[in-house]
């Protein structure tokens, strides 16, 4: 009987231990990840690569230069670089190309005012969508 | 994500006209933007150097006989055709280019050399003739400041240095003597596409 | 000959499905449903069987007096290729699009019985469909149209039927050689096929539900249908994107290119189908949701089939410009109309919706995965037709390529991700935050020790981090449901686990395929971001370093095959001075064409894929691509094991009365 007891209390004392242990652990394991991702390369820093990432590469299908190995495209990246280092801004780089290749030289559409409909579309679909859900959830209580 | 209240089983079946109404008319819409697609080449692009100055390329001459900087040229017609050895229909319509520069004298004809070596062009010109002064172009900077896709493209540049047309394409018989002739009667040919151009070499 | 036997097996078909649509309509419409289609049903079956043997009779035989034959073969071609010709051109894919639906109209025949009226009306529908798509090859895409003139030994008149004399080329110029450079692309086509046709058999039933006007059992009577149709569309699309990597040599396996998006968006719609009629199936809401979305995936299907072959947009994939083109635009106008007409008039007669008790519940996690999907469908279709309106109506062309796909495809799917690791977790009706957390907690512990040994390993890139904690929560989350489930069998761990896989095959199955859509996740995410490229130059004997392994060029090689010729590099693969593989990048060159097709040659060992594309070679020296993915393959697992997963749903039994057991016994 006291022997049972005593086996209890140890347990619930290791349990009580082990919880608190799974918690801190737990906490150590979410600093570390986030330590880690707070650490990580700036993403998206280069602008060399982010603007190459958005010039079509004119010898390809749909590839951008950042991607492609195509000569042409190799060079347009030296041409990026020489612009970037030069001090032109993103939308004089995009623009140099453009007046080169047409507008289809630049794989974003970006925001303008003809091409916000793009970019409008998803965004109006996504506040109705989640208004119908929430509205769904509302009306049936 | 549709929401029947049982009013509208019993009486107004209202929101189901509306979106089929939406849907509808998007299918509609698209159908129609297609429609007037048809028979137009997806592929074809207006150079957007058309109405331009020409562009301010320097390129060595392929025979060593120094650089040609091409605004220099300005004060006759120019026809700018770029090329390469590995690229057949370059191969079929070099005849045509030869045959013009000597018919049209006062027209500059300059060839532009496009990601290959100077021995191949070189072979390649001592077979088909050279006819006119060539370029060469190692590393492309001179194909991307006219904006070209492949090869064979031609570009047409009027007296006064603009750049009226271009071609792309495999040459016919005849296109450069039209081109040509509207550039001397004062017109902007445009973009023209006869045929698909070698991307890769 | 065999033209005119294959053009007769067409118009037999086509009377079939014309024979078909009228009178299990006629049926239908009396309210008799007396299923009536024997005769019609063998005739559409028969005629497109025969169609199309006739027309792979004719590639075997050389037989090009048939103009598509003339076009698309040649006697060099291997028999592999030869037989595959058959659906490598036009006329030839919309010819097998037509053998596919006739063998699911066959296959819906046979379940339909005697005062089945929904039945008899889905075969009505399916007539319908056949009468377009065998009218349209009996006319304007006729497979079997025959040569009548040559010209410098080319075929260049055709007579669009078989019924003249004929003229013969002696030889062609044989497949697209894009299509005859692996044997991958004599198999995605097909299994594509199977994936998009089969959503017809959902449509059908939901249309003949939409006309009865009272709700029915279609979605019970569909679902092993729209399951196999999905688990085509599966595998086709990870075979295009497959063979995109493996062939065509650019160092990657999707371009959201306008012909990879059509097959992507009734895939997209269909996943949402499938899920939101589980919530159906299970709660019975989201009936006319169900039936949209159905309509929605058959005719963005229609509009694939269309993108693919109308010439409109610009795509590496696409076939040649045609007639075509505006008959498929009509035929979507025609099904949108009357679909979306009899959904406006009828769906409140079929909607009866229970109530939806919380949104914090599984319905609720369901809705949001549709939700989902449906904006991750509406963003690609935007992405693909958005240019086109904009230069309709504005006269600006745009490109819409991989950046704006990127950007808005990535929140989307990180989204989904957790949904689908906190479904199983969701009780239905109403999630008790308890019972949430205590299903929750161990897997979230597992997902942040596995994103903590990322870090602890070195990974700093946050996508890396973020969908591989997803990943590893998705499979957490199942694995512990597993092992709860199993222990209550009392049967030992594996027989356990056997015996809760095996009695609900549906339900498992589905998590299987939600762990190939973790692995896939991860195997993008990680060969993305921790992709290596570069391009060298290199001489006979010369080696080079990249990405920690060392390349050496051998010796060039050109080698003579039935069909091409390959011009290539013999390159040495080592590590830490060890040879591990002998690659052989090449450049292909077909006969009929004079650009080379560069063949990459990638080694693939445990931590990943080395890539070689060879751009250039000559006597000197060897221009080589160089990609370094890592885990790339676990996109192929990932795609296998989703398909396996819908494979294994696919086996469960007809239909099961008893109640599930899952929901009685926790998540």
């Amino acid at each position: 009987m006291t022997a049972l007891e005593e086996t209890d209390e140890r347990t619930a004392g290791a349990i009580g231990i082990r919880r608190m242990l799974v918690s801190a652990l737990t906490v150590v394991l979410a600093a570390i990840v986030i330590g880690g991702i707070v650490a990580g390369p700036d993403q998206g820093g280069d602008r060399v690569e982010s603007l190459s990432a958005l010039i079509k590469c004119p010898q390809c299908r749909g590839e951008s230069i950042k991607d492609s190995s195509a000569l042409t495209a190799r060079t347009m990246r030296t041409i990026v670089a020489e612009q970037v280092a030069d001090g032109r801004s993103d939308d004089e780089i995009l623009d140099y190309f453009r007046n080169l290749y047409g507008d289809q030289a630049i794989l974003s559409p970006g925001l303008s005012a003809t091409t916000v409909a793009l970019w409008a579309v998803p965004g109006l679909a996504l506040i109705g969508g989640v208004g119908l859900i929430i509205w769904l959830g509302r009306s049936r209580r | 994500m549709t929401a029947e209240t049982p009013a509208g089983k019993a009486g107004r079946p209202g929101w189901p006209w509306l979106v089929a109404a939406v849907l509808i008319g998007v299918g509609l819409a698209t159908a129609v933007v297609f429609a007037t697609r048809f028979g137009d080449d997806p592929n074809f692009v207006e150079s957007p150097l058309i109405g331009q100055p020409m562009p301010d390329v320097t390129l060595e001459a392929l025979d060593g006989s120094g650089p040609i900087h091409f605004p220099d040229l300005v004060g006759d017609i120019t026809v700018v055709n770029f090329w390469a050895s590995y690229c057949f229909p370059c191969r079929a319509e070099h005849g045509l280019l030869t045959e013009a520069a000597r018919q049209f004298e006062g027209v500059n004809f300059v060839g532009v050399v496009f990601q290959d070596t100077s021995d191949r062009a070189s072979e390649f010109l001592d077979e088909l003739g050279r006819g006119y002064p060539h370029v060469i172009d190692p590393d492309s900077r001179g194909a991307i400041n006219f904006g070209v896709f492949g090869i064979p493209e031609t570009y047409f540049i009027d007296a006064e240095g603009i750049v009226v047309g271009k071609i792309v394409g495999e040459l016919r018989p005849g296109v450069l003597e039209d081109t040509l002739g509207q550039i001397i009667l004062g017109e902007r040919p445009g973009t023209q596409t006869l045929g698909t151009v070698l991307e890769q070499p | 000959m065999i033209a005119i036997i294959g053009y007769v097996a067409i118009l037999v078909a086509l009377g079939g499905s014309a024979a078909l649509a009228i009178r299990a309509g006629a049926s239908f419409l009396k309210g008799s449903a007396l299923a009536p289609a024997r005769i019609p049903t063998r005739a559409v079956l028969g005629g497109a069987a025969i169609a199309f043997a006739a027309l792979v009779l004719g590639l075997l035989t050389d037989d090009f007096s048939i103009g598509y034959i003339a076009d698309n073969h040649s006697t060099a071609t291997p028999f592999v290729f030869t037989i595959a010709t058959a659906w490598a051109a036009l006329e030839g894919s919309i010819l097998l699009w037509g053998l596919v639906l006739a063998g699911f109209v066959y296959g819906v025949y046979r379940t339909v019985a005697d005062g089945d009226r929904l039945g008899v009306g889905a075969l009505s529908v399916l007539g319908v469909i056949g009468v377009f798509f065998f009218g349209v090859m009996a006319t304007i895409a006729n497979p079997f149209a025959v040569c009548t003139e040559l010209i410098g030994g080319v075929c260049a008149e055709t007579s669009w039927h078989p019924f003249v004399t004929t003229v013969a080329p002696l030889d062609g110029p044989g497949p697209n050689p894009l299509l005859q450079n692996h044997i991958l692309m004599a198999v995605h086509p097909p299994v594509l096929y199977v994936g998009y046709v089969g959503f017809a058999v959902p449509f059908a039933f939901a249309i003949s539900t939409l006309a009865g006007g009272s709700a029915t059992d279609w979605l019970e009577r569909t679902r092993r249908w729209t399951l196999f149709a999905w688990v085509f569309l599966t595998a086709g699309i990870s075979l295009g994107a497959l063979w995109s990597y493996a062939v065509l040599g650019w160092g990657g396996y999707w371009a959201w290119d306008p012909v990879e998006n059509a097959s992507f968006l009734p895939w997209l719609a269909g996943t949402a189908f499938i899920h939101s009629a589980v919530v159906e199936r299970r709660r019975g809401m989201l009936r006319s949701w169900n039936i949209l979305l159905v309509i929605a995936t058959f005719a963005l299907t229609i509009l694939g089939t269309f993108l693919t072959r109308s010439g409109v947009v610009a795509s590496v994939h696409s076939f040649t410009q045609s007639a075509i083109g505006p008959a498929l635009l009509g035929f979507l106008l025609f099904v949108l109309v009357v679909s979306l007409g009899l959904f406006a008039s009828r769906a409140h007669l079929i909607a009866q919706s229970p109530r939806l008790e919380s949104l914090a519940s599984r319905e609720g996690v369901f809705l949001a995965n549709n939700l989902l999907l449906t904006l991750f469908t509406v963003v690609v279709l935007v992405g693909t037709l958005g240019p086109l309106f904009l230069e309709a109506f504005t006269d600006r062309v745009v490109t819409v390529g991989r950046p704006f796909f990127d950007q808005l495809a990535a929140p989307i799917s990180y989204l989904l991700l957790l949904a689908i690791g906190l479904g199983p977790i969701t009780p239905y009706r109403t999630a008790r935050p308890e019972v949430v957390w205590e299903r929750i907690r161990t897997p979230l512990r597992v997902a942040l020790a596995a994103g903590a040994a990322a870090v602890l390993l070195g990974r700093r890139e946050a996508t890396v981090l973020v969908v591989l904690m997803l990943a590893v929560f998705i499979t957490a989350v199942i694995g512990r449901h597993l092992i709860v489930q199993a222990r209550k069998t009392g049967e030992g761990f594996l027989g356990g686990v056997r015996r809760v896989v095996g009695r609900e095959p549906a339900y498992w199955g589905g998590q299987i395929a939600h762990i190939g859509v973790a692995v896939l996740a991860l195997g993008i995410t990680v060969s993305a971001a921790l992709a290596v490229q570069d391009s060298i130059t290199l001489r006979p004997g010369e080696t080079e370093e990249f990405a920690g392994f060392e390349l050496t060029y051998v010796a060039p090689f050109q080698r003579q095959t039935a069909n091409r010729t390959e011009l290539g590099a013999t390159v040495q693969l080592s590590r830490d001075g060890r040879v591990i593989d002998t690659l052989e990048p090449r450049l292909n060159t077909y006969p009929n064409q004079v650009q080379p097709i560069a063949t990459p040659a990638i080694h693939t060992d445990l931590s990943g894929d080395v890539y070689l594309s060879l751009t250039r070679i000559n006597e000197t020296a060897i221009g080589l691509d160089l990609w370094r993915y890592p885990l790339e393959y676990l996109i192929w697992l990932g795609g296998f094991i989703i398909v396996a997963g819908g494979v294994w749903s696919l086996t469960m039994r007809k239909r099961a009365r008893s109640r599930p057991l899952t929901e009685a016994a926790a998540p």
